[in-house]
């Protein structure tokens, strides 16, 4: 069994108290996260940024991604063992995106489990979302090895696990990631957020990490009335 | 006298027995043997046991994907990913929970059965302060929470 770290690791490393700074940083993070929300659920006067000049894009780890990111089109291989384009893939659906790989088994299980409880929250009533996961570890991760990940969540279809090309990773890491969560140090550059794509395969919202079920699926929902 | 020692024998050997038992019990609820009920703070649903079970964190090798960023890819490990660390979260142990330690940058603190219990159920360690919000919270009955105490402080 492997684990994979992310940036909310249970170490017990000595941390001194926050300075200030940093609690007026999560003030503003806490801020603007509310602006987000207020934002999505169709509350301008809310969501006006904290600051003149602020920008959603820039200063939000989750939330709107405004303008909507258009993603790159790039070789990816299926579970099936089919080769498409990540764009492909995804126009004409509203997808739910997250990154793992097979053989982390800290944060990439609850990942996976939160996927497999929002496939079958989301079939009540979300028409035409899919779930994909990418593998960040290209090299390691084949077909095969994708199609036991999901089995092991009881994927049903709709729920589709590719890997892309190992030079392409760090270009679709960017894509997602740009203005989310800070990447954890180290090789491993997955956080638990989930990235909601729209038809037009552009990256209209990020979640915090893990998001709960019902949120994924509202976001989802929201996404799908764009 | 010697009907004295007898029962008194006995019973150390029934309490060895059971506390054999819990630790075996422990053991089982920390691999995954046994099905732990948990949640991420905040949800509603219950995690599968594969997203629940101890050993995924607190025991298993820490890996990163073997090429995470094109080019590094460490060539003892490529197919199996790269050890970054022992183990994700820290590993759990007699020494680990009884030695008195900072921990999460609280004040120094050490576990006792409830304590351990009381961070499992409601992610509050012994110096009150919350832990990873990647950790599950525990539906546990006393039972368990003493046979998981028993598994982890026998090591």
């Amino acid at each position: 069994m492997k684990t994979c770290p992310n940036n909310t690791g249970l170490s017990d490393r000595v941390q001194s108290k926050p300075p200030l700074d940093r609690r007026v940083q999560r003030r503003h993070l806490l801020r603007s996260g509310l602006a987000a929300w207020a934002l999505l659920h169709g509350l301008p006067a809310l969501a006006a940024p904290p600051e003149a000049g602020a920008s959603l894009s820039s200063h939000f780890p989750f939330g709107p991604v405004v303008p909507a990111r258009p993603l790159a089109a790039m070789p990816v291989l299926t579970h099936q063992g089919l080769e498409t384009d990540l764009v492909s893939l995804l126009r004409g659906r509203v997808s739910a995106v997250h990154l793992m790989f097979t053989v982390c088994s800290a944060t990439c299980p609850l990942q996976g489990a939160l996927f497999a409880q929002a496939q079958q929250a989301a079939a009540d009533g979300v028409k035409g979302v899919q779930f994909v996961s990418i593998s960040i570890d290209p090299l390691s991760d084949t077909p095969a090895a994708l199609q036991r990940w999901l089995t092991g969540f009881q994927a049903m279809p709709g729920w589709v696990a590719v890997r892309p090309r190992p030079q392409d990773l760090d270009r679709l890491i960017a894509l997602l990631g740009e203005g989310g969560e800070t990447r954890p140090a180290g090789r491993d550059p997955h956080t638990g957020q989930v990235y909601l794509v729209d038809r037009r395969a552009r990256l209209v919202y990020r979640t915090p990490s893990m998001p709960s079920v019902q949120t994924m699926v509202s976001d989802l929902r929201r996404v799908a009335a764009l | 006298m010697l009907g004295a020692v007898a029962a008194l024998g006995t019973a150390l050997l029934l309490h060895q027995r059971w506390s054999a038992g819990q630790a075996a019990m422990g053991r089982a609820l920390f691999t995954g043997e046994q099905a732990l009920v948990g949640r991420l703070p905040g949800h509603d649903m219950a995690l599968p046991t594969v997203a629940t079970r101890c050993v995924n964190c607190h025991e298993a090798p820490n890996l990163a994907p073997a090429a995470a960023i094109p080019g590094d890819v460490p060539a003892a490990s490529a197919g199996s990913g790269a050890l970054l660390t022992g183990s994700y979260a820290p590993l759990l142990d007699r020494q680990a929970l009884l030695g008195r330690r900072v921990r999460r940058g609280g004040p120094p603190s050490s576990y006792d059965a409830d304590s351990l219990c009381a961070l499992l159920r409601r992610g509050v360690d012994p110096a009150l302060v919350v832990v990873s919000t990647t950790m599950p919270r525990f539906e546990l009955s006393d039972g368990q929470c003493q046979a998981i105490w028993r598994h982890m402080t026998s090591r």
